[in-house]
């Protein structure tokens, strides 16, 4: 299909003197499934709020299905879970859907929407009433009862337990075999991995990484290597070793890198004695900081 | 959630170009807004009954004096059919758009299909229609309990005459509720809404208010819209229908501008 769900091109947003995205270009066709992944505070829910419209770009241009997010024609397409946004308190489960459906040009029978969101029973309790996971539903319910070819989910599993989790990623698959593009934010991996075919690692305001769950996992299953040595260390020492970032000072060193065993290697061979040789499974977060700061040298 | 209900495929994706029927949403959303108004007991039980209970207070007693060539107990009950309708109009807009503010309802709404005009206009809908029943019940009260005679023709046409010089109060609740925190959007109101009615003459009639309240009277939005309830009845005030009509567009004119700018100010700082 020549449509494509969203273009965004060199788009930028700056809040008073945070640039909170810089310069990201992006295209999503339809069907595709995509995660944006990184830490708190690196632009996801501002890069979800531009393609809503519900913010505006500072520089560069959005297009939804071709048209600005503001267009109706490209709303009635697009359903949201937004994080952060409220819903009216007094209004019951199944009055909400119907005032949410009736938005949308060809909305899904309410009670349809009320099952998949697991909903049936509180129908007629009001939202004030409900529990986290509950009105994490209820949102869940406003965003696919419209129908929409497009679903923004913004940290959606957040107030979630396990079980509700997996039935979420249940119906979001569904969805999505049913040829609908799904974009959503997370900061979990294993999120990203379990929905997405398309995963954009996002920090500072920046795109740093864009492919495949099985290419990005490659790239952030690093190692940190951590020891000390009485003989001084310097850079050179670890001079076209595949490490991704280095930390040295002259007794100490701890450096990431997705290949330890062949770094070791190399060390060894170049007489670095060790002591207190630490190598453990670096965090995200780690994987996302040797993913922003490429090394000079190092094979990524 | 349910996993055992898989989405079947629905229509082409390029075949979907449209937007909703407008009219079906604006019922279903005018619907929503007077759920949530009389479902918020704090707003619908002062509404209804404050007009009722200040009228058993101040109106009930003078049922058989006169004032201004009417009957005092006819004339208060215009007074808080004028007060009870402001008073919608203020807290249905202005606690309700600072609570929606607060509570960022409106961000969610921002981003689906409805039209900023329809969410508005349900708004105005609901109010006005909240402060019809409003006024009906107050009259009725009046007719019943107090044994007031009240033409179907007064009765109608004070309604009438209440629902339309509403709007300049619609536009300044809007206002306010753009403008104030959300949890001072009340005692701002207040603030603003009892002193005015004091000296507006709507508790105790104009001609027992201290003079210098009663000079300020004339130049009050507040006033002005009684004023076309006093002349309902037949009262007469002083001062003709037509300059308190006159007034009223001009309090309207002002307080729709400041409704503008409370409006792009807010936007402005939210959704930028």
């Amino acid at each position: 299909m020549a449509e494509r769900a969203i273009v965004l091109d060199h788009v930028s947003k700056q809040f008073g003197a945070v640039r909170a995205l810089d310069d990201v270009s992006l295209a999503v066709e339809c069907g595709e499934v995509l995660a944006f992944l990184g830490p708190n505070g690196a632009g996801k829910t501002t890069a979800i709020s531009i393609m809503l419209g519900v913010r505006e770009p500072t520089a560069g241009s959005v297009r939804i299905f071709g048209h600005t997010p503001h267009d109706l024609r490209a709303r009635s397409r697009v359903g949201v879970m937004l994080q952060e946004s409220g819903i009216p308190e007094t209004l019951k489960v199944r009055e909400l859907v119907n005032v949410f459906r009736s938005y949308y040009p060809a909305p899904l029978p309410a009670a349809d929407v009320l099952t998949r969101a697991g909903l049936a029973e509180q129908a007629n309790a009001r939202v004030g009433t409900l529990s986290g996971g509950q009105r994490q539903r209820v949102y869940f319910a406003l965003a696919i009862c419209g129908d929409p070819d497009l679903i923004f989910l913004d940290e959606p599993t957040v107030a979630l337990d396990v079980e509700t989790r997996q039935s979420f990623w249940t119906q979001m698959r569904g969805f999505v075999r049913a040829g609908k593009t799904l974009v959503l934010t997370t900061h979990y991996l294993e999120e990203a991995d379990a929905l997405a075919d398309r995963i954009v690692v996002i920090n500072g305001g920046r795109i740093i990484a864009d492919g495949s769950p099985a290419a990005i996992k490659a790239r952030t299953a690093g190692k940190r290597v951590r020891f000390d040595s009485d003989t001084p260390l310097t850079d050179d020492l670890f001079a076209g070793l595949p490490w991704q970032s280095l930390d040295c000072t002259p007794h100490h060193a701890t450096l990431l890198t997705s290949s330890p065993e062949a770094v070791l290697r190399g060390l060894f061979a170049r007489g670095v004695a060790m002591t207190n040789l630490e190598v453990t499974g670096a965090g995200l977060e780690e994987a996302f900081l040797s993913l922003t700061h490429p090394a000079n040298g190092a094979q990524t | 959630m349910s996993a055992t209900t898989p989405i079947v495929p629905t229509v082409p994706v390029a075949s979907r170009e449209r937007v909703a029927p407008l009219l079906p949403m604006l019922l279903m959303q005018t619907r929503a807004e007077l759920l949530r108004l009389v479902r918020n007991p704090a707003f619908a039980v002062i509404s209804l009954a404050f007009p009722i209970v200040f009228f058993v207070f101040f109106g009930l007693p003078n049922v058989g004096k006169h004032i201004y060539g009417v009957d005092a107990g006819v004339f208060q009950l215009a007074s808080f059919a004028a007060y009870g309708a402001i008073n919608v109009a203020l807290f249905s807009f202005g606690v309700g758009i600072a609570a929606e503010r607060g509570q960022r309802t409106n961000v969610l709404m921002r981003a689906t299909p409805l039209r900023p005009t329809v969410y508005l206009a349900a708004k105005v809908v609901a109010a006005l229609a909240f402060s019809a029943v409003m006024l009906a019940a107050l009259f009725a009260f009046g007719m019943i309990v107090g044994k007031i005679p009240l033409s179907a023709s007064t009765f109608v046409n004070l309604i009438f005459r209440m629902e339309l010089g509403l709007l300049p109060f619609v536009a300044l609740g809007f206002a306010i509720g753009n403008l104030a925190p959300p949890s001072a959007a009340a005692p701002i109101v207040n603030i603003i809404y009892l002193p005015l009615s004091f000296a507006s003459g709507l508790f105790t009639p104009r001609e027992f208010l201290p003079p210098v309240v009663q000079t300020i009277a004339p130049y009050t939005p507040t006033y002005r819209f009684a004023q076309l309830a006093w002349s309902a009845i037949g009262a007469n005030t002083g001062s003709s229908v037509g300059a308190s009509v006159l007034w009223l567009v001009g309090y309207g004119a002002v307080f729709v501008a400041l409704a503008i700018w409370a409006y792009s100010r807010e936007q402005s700082r939210t959704f930028a």
